[in-house]
């Protein structure tokens, strides 16, 4: 499927935790059927972005959101949810005292109003993405491997269909083959249309897997343009790791 | 041994009230991870109001439930709103919740003694009558029964609930992990009212198979809630099976002490399991969930 | 502001701090001539003076300690009735002393007995028992025919007892007694166990990390309390001549609770206001006495939710704007700085460290020159293998850097050697002491300090403040001579302010020493516990990701820090997202992966290595597009 319309538009975000201002406006878009990369150091306010973009506001600041064409930044996270968003925080954290399958339903419970055959029907669809989670449906998802929360952590965003996805760091810690089943996953999910927005924490991981790419670096975007050719640069590289410092406004290539 | 079985019978229905107490404990604790000592207060406003419905009032007993279930409940809800929404949604800063809710209990029992005044309330007729049945050969009071049969019931029904249905699945999802619940679209304090509204109808029902069983006057409130809370201790906080059963110890551990101590100081039964369980197994029987930090 | 008008404007309202106390103090003392002297007046004045004790007993063991000790009601009883009982039996050699000795032991033993087992459990659970024997209490004693029952012990009737003292003399010196209560009450929270007591309420894991045995401090805290309570318990029948089960314990417990909450925890002066305006409403409603639990339920639940520091809060603000008290300019609350040109030299700590290198030669932990040594460390959660047969060693003098992504295991295991979680595997030793089986605290002890990826501090304590309970692990003396300040303690309280103070300025935090750590911003918090490490002259500091949200300028601090500190002899263990910066000043670095050691060498070989570029940057699989 080709990249379609804008689903997720930032514009000027601002977010932060009491006197400190995490993000200090940013502004980014993720288009239909596109996966886009966000990389930066640890502390730039990558995942503060997220959790502000998927309503766990922090503070009152100024800059909007809008979810194909309807505005969100007031709204609880919620309305977020029914208006086609879904985020995946870091830390594969699930519901660990629940099985699989009822986390998997906890994620269509925004739609439960459709009643369970119709959650069924996604959850089976959730399956086909990740197999192994079929043998595990009624096992206690507290015991399972990092990687296998994983997958229940998108499967439970995914079951309430969204159409753009936000994963933080979707596979850090994780074991090289469960890192290529996740990376693969994501992959379908575009080719059915979802808009993908991805927190990576490796450079070469994230431009391999995006077309487009944004770097953050103290709450502001300093590089942004299409990851083929960022991956020439090696000033992205540089900057995430932390031996080049950045002083000059945002690049784009 | 036709006294150890009688006080044994009086043990697990005094006991049932017990555990009632502590699944509405539970039901509010899964949610919100407070304990809310105003439960036993809650209990005797009800039992307050199924006085007036019957011995005042000589309304039906099915009436009289409905009557206690409404007020129950509503009170239930005021306590969530005034008392325990502010904190809610903070993180743990202290003692806070607890003396919002000790607060509110205060002001309940109060407003009691004034509306009753401080005689003892009578006994009032069971629902099932005041008639015995004979069991192996000794009489045991239908309000007795009532009592055990209507805690074994809720606990069953709280199982399910919390097991099959897909609010109670949310309600175990919250009580883990708000953020993520939050971020799933699930409206974590909606959830937290409807943990209220689902302990004040058990707290209902307490108060309705309590007034038969026991004459008690308008200030054991917090006698009853702090014996709830023993309940818990024994039987292990967040576990449905653990209050019943920790209800059921402390019931017959008091009437065996009354039977061969003394009855003066039954009070002391509680005090001794609680110190008896703290020292030996201090999670409970049962017990899975930790409450929030004071 | 003119420096010298301030400093006039200041001094002439400063003394009203000591001015309106000391007014009040005077006044106390003729209360008897203002407001009545016959014998039942007194009597209810000496009442209230007793209860002000309990408040300040309450308040050591809740406001500072954390212990929730709700029904210290049972205590106070407890120790009132072993003190009547003793009069009762021996009429002629109980007096007032005594009864103030005898009601302290018993209510001691009897807050002993109610706080043990609930200690391992919780806090919460303290507060629930303890009121539950304060709800016993009565019940047993409107029974108990050794107690009088129903009807009480009446003093006054037993033959060969004399109240010796009485009259507005005894009031004098009951107002004393509650005086002495409070200055103690002043000593011991100034003092190195009052220290301890609010690091433990702040936190378990701090405590540990200095040092702090836990469970002793919960004890004492409790001990200390209940000895008070049981006092008051001795002051009040010595001055009623009379005790019975009476009204609800419960109530006056929860009464006392409305004084703390309405007057401010923590803070000497706020339950002593509160629970005045309690008692006293208390007193002058006995007409509405039924309705006095509407108000107070009401008073206390506008309290809890909008109010939870109390009016002292209040006051304290309401001083500093007059300028009674000096105003504490808090740091910048407005938006971090994007970058660093825009930080203003006021607002970070850009002072640098004095030009002479500190000397922070290893005091704990001195006596064995020997290395830190993992060996084969393994811990796994639920599923997932945390640290998987790590090896890794911290020579004393170096800088040993750990890098690694996100959920590679370096917290876990310096979580496992400073002893916050146990190993399923393998062995952690100093020389032939091993660590991995003993408690945090001992760890600390040993000369092993810590820092945490989110800086534990005691927010509503000074800097200073927070440094100096760690100081005080190694600059001994004992409680008592800290809290009744005799010589030695007094040089030794002093010791350690100055030796706190000269780290935080070693560290250029010189102008924040005084300021609230509340009011510090991240990197400035993150320093400070830094210095707070480096107070326990440590062999060996374990640094969890320093330097991150730090500013260019704190960031050049820590780094020279880490190196003094080699400098001086302490093996430093540098947890480090900010490669970098380990690069630059490691002797040794460690890389882990996923739980695994991946590479250990010296910096030069880490650059020079291949592997770890690509596994430390992810290019580890075939998926990889080659760039």
């Amino acid at each position: 499927m080709k990249t379609g319309e804008p689903l997720l538009v930032v514009s000027d975000l601002h977010a932060g935790y009491g006197s400190l201002q995490a993000v200090a406006g940013i502004s980014f878009k993720v288009n239909e059927a596109e996966t886009v990369a966000l990389i930066g150091r640890n502390g730039a306010g990558k995942t503060t972005s997220l959790l502000a973009i998927a309503g766990l506001r922090y503070g009152r600041f100024p800059g909007s959101v809008t979810l194909a064409g309807v505005e969100v930044s007031r709204a609880s996270s919620r309305q977020i949810v029914d208006a086609g968003l879904a985020h995946v925080p870091e830390g594969h954290r699930i519901f660990s005292s629940l099985t699989v399958e009822e986390n998997l339903l906890l994620g269509a419970y925004p739609r439960r109003r459709s009643g369970r055959k119709a959650a069924a029907v996604t959850m089976e669809r959730v399956f086909d993405l990740f197999p192994i989670l079929r043998t595990y449906a009624t096992r206690n998802a507290g015991f399972l491997s990092g990687g296998e929360q994983q997958m229940v952590a998108i499967g439970q965003a995914l079951m309430a269909e969204p159409r753009v996805l936000m994963l933080d760091e979707p596979t850090s810690g994780l074991a090289p083959v469960v890192i290529r089943t996740i990376y693969e996953a994501v992959s379908r999910l575009r080719e059915q249309g979802l808009a993908i927005l991805i927190v990576e924490q490796s450079v070469p991981r994230a431009l391999a897997n995006s077309s487009r790419c944004y770097v953050m670096e103290r709450g502001q975007i300093v590089i942004s343009g299409d990851s083929p050719v960022l991956a020439q640069d090696e000033h992205v590289s540089a900057i995430v790791r932390g031996t080049e410092e950045v002083s000059s406004p945002a690049r784009t290539s | 041994m036709t006294l150890f079985l009688t006080a044994l019978i009086a043990g697990l229905a005094v006991g049932s009230v017990y555990g009632l107490i502590a699944l509405s404990y539970t039901v509010v604790f899964n949610s919100t991870s407070i304990f809310n000592i105003a439960q036993g207060d809650l209990m005797m406003a009800g039992v307050l109001v199924s006085y007036f419905c019957l011995d005042r009032w000589h309304l039906p007993q099915i009436l009289t439930l409905l009557v206690i279930l409404g007020a129950v409940v509503a009170l239930s809800l005021l306590e969530e709103r005034v008392a325990v929404r502010p904190f809610v949604r903070k993180p743990v800063t202290g003692l806070g919740w607890f003396i919002a809710t000790l607060a509110f209990s205060l002001v309940l029992e109060t407003v009691a003694s004034i509306i009753y005044g401080q005689n003892p309330v009578v006994p009032i007729p069971g629902a099932l009558g005041s008639g015995t049945i004979t069991i192996a050969g000794v009489h045991v009071a239908t309000k007795f029964i009532l009592a055990f049969v209507t805690m074994i019931v809720v606990m069953v029904a709280l199982e399910v609930f919390y097991k099959r249905t897909w609010l109670g699945t949310a309600m175990r999802g919250v009580a883990e992990d708000r953020e993520v619940a939050a971020l799933r679209g699930i409206d974590a304090l909606r959830i937290s009212r409807l943990a209220f509204v689902i302990a004040g109808v058990v707290t209902a029902l307490a108060a309705f198979v309590v007034a038969p069983i026991v004459s008690a006057d308008v200030s054991v409130g917090l006698t009853y809630g702090l014996k709830g809370f023993i309940a818990l201790a024994a039987g292990g906080f967040g576990s449905l099976r653990g209050c019943v059963i920790g209800g059921l110890i402390l019931g017959v551990a008091e009437q065996m002490f009354d039977l061969y101590v003394s009855s003066n100081y039954e009070i002391l039964a509680g005090l001794i399991v609680v110190l008896i369980v703290l020292a030996v197994r201090p999670t409970g029987l049962f017990g899975t969930r930790a409450v929030r930090e004071v | 502001m003119n420096d010298l008008t301030n400093r006039l404007g200041l001094d002439s309202r400063a003394w009203l701090r000591w001015a309106v106390p000391a007014v009040l103090i005077i006044v106390l003392y003729f209360v008897p001539q203002i407001g009545g002297s016959g014998t039942f007046r007194l009597g209810e004045y000496e009442e209230i003076l007793s209860f002000l004790i309990i408040a300040v007993a309450l308040n050591i063991a809740m406001g500072y300690a954390g212990q929730y000790i709700l029904g210290i009601t049972a205590v106070f009883a407890a120790g009132a009735y072993g003190a009547i009982l003793a009069a009762k039996y021996h009429p002629h050699g109980v007096g007032l002393l005594a009864m103030c000795i005898i009601g302290g032991v018993v209510g001691a033993v009897a807050g002993m007995i109610i706080g043990l087992p609930g200690l391992r459990v919780g806090g919460f659970y303290l507060a629930l028992v303890s009121l539950f024997a304060a709800l016993a209490i009565p019940t047993v004693a409107q029974q108990w025919g050794l107690v009088g029952a129903d009807t009480g012990i009446p003093l006054y009737a037993v033959a060969g007892w004399v109240q010796e003292i009485s009259g507005v003399e005894l009031y004098a010196i009951v107002v004393s007694l509650v005086l002495l209560a409070v200055l103690f009450s002043w000593a011991l929270v100034h003092s190195r166990v009052g220290h301890r007591f609010v690091a433990l309420h702040t936190s378990r894991q701090l405590a540990s990390s200095i040092g702090i045995r836990a469970y002793r401090t919960q004890l004492l805290a409790i001990l200390i309390s209940s000895a008070m309570a049981g006092i008051a318990g001795g002051i009040y029948v010595y001055s009623q001549e009379f005790f019975a089960p009476g009204s609800s314990s419960v109530q006056f417990a929860v009464l006392l609770l409305a004084g703390m909450t309405i007057g401010g925890m923590g803070t000497i002066a706020g339950p002593l206001i509160g629970s005045v305006i309690i008692l006293g409403i208390n007193q002058f409603f006995t007409g509405f006495q039924q309705y006095n639990g509407i108000i107070f339920g009401i008073l206390l639940l506008v309290f809890a939710v909008f109010l939870p520091d109390g009016l002292m809060a209040r006051i304290t603000v309401l001083n500093e704007r007059l300028g009674i008290t000096p105003r504490t300019p808090s740091l910048t609350s407005g938006p971090a700085p994007a970058s660093a040109e825009s930080v203003p030299p006021a607002t970070a700590a850009t002072a640098k460290p004095a030009a002479q290198l500190p000397d922070w030669t290893p005091v704990l932990g001195a006596s064995d020159s020997s290395p830190l040594v993992v060996d084969g460390a393994r811990r796994s959660f639920g599923g997932v293998t945390a640290v998987d047969d790590i090896h890794l060693t911290i020579t004393r003098g170096q800088v040993h850097g750990l890098i690694g992504s996100n959920g590679s295991g370096k917290t876990t295991l310096l979580n496992l050697i400073s002893r916050f979680y146990s190993l399923d595997a393998g062995k952690i030793m100093v020389g032939s002491a091993r660590l991995d089986t003993q408690p945090p605290h001992a760890v600390a002890r040993a000369g092993i300090a810590r820092t945490f990826q989110s800086p534990k501090l005691m927010l509503r304590a000074t800097a200073l403040e927070n440094v100096i309970p760690a100081v005080e692990l190694r600059v001994r003396c004992t409680g008592a001579e800290s809290v009744l300040r005799l010589p030695r303690g007094i040089r030794v309280n002093r010791q350690a302010r100055t030796e706190a103070q000269e780290i935080l300025e070693a560290l250029g935090l010189q102008h924040v020493i005084h300021q609230q750590a509340a009011a510090l911003p991240h990197g400035t918090r993150r320093l400070v516990e830094m210095a707070r490490a480096i107070a326990l002259r440590p062999s060996f500091i374990l640094l969890d990701e320093p330097a991150a949200g730090l500013s260019p300028v704190e960031l050049e601090t820590v780094t020279e820090v880490c190196q003094n500190l080699a400098r001086s002899g302490v093996g430093v263990l540098l947890i480090e997202h900010n490669v970098p910066m380990v690069l630059s000043i490691a002797d040794t670095v460690t890389c882990l992966h996923q739980g695994k050691r991946l590479f250990q060498g010296t910096p030069a070989e880490l650059r020079a290595d291949t592997t770890v570029a690509s596994v430390f940057l992810g290019i580890d699989e075939p998926l990889e597009a080659s760039s």
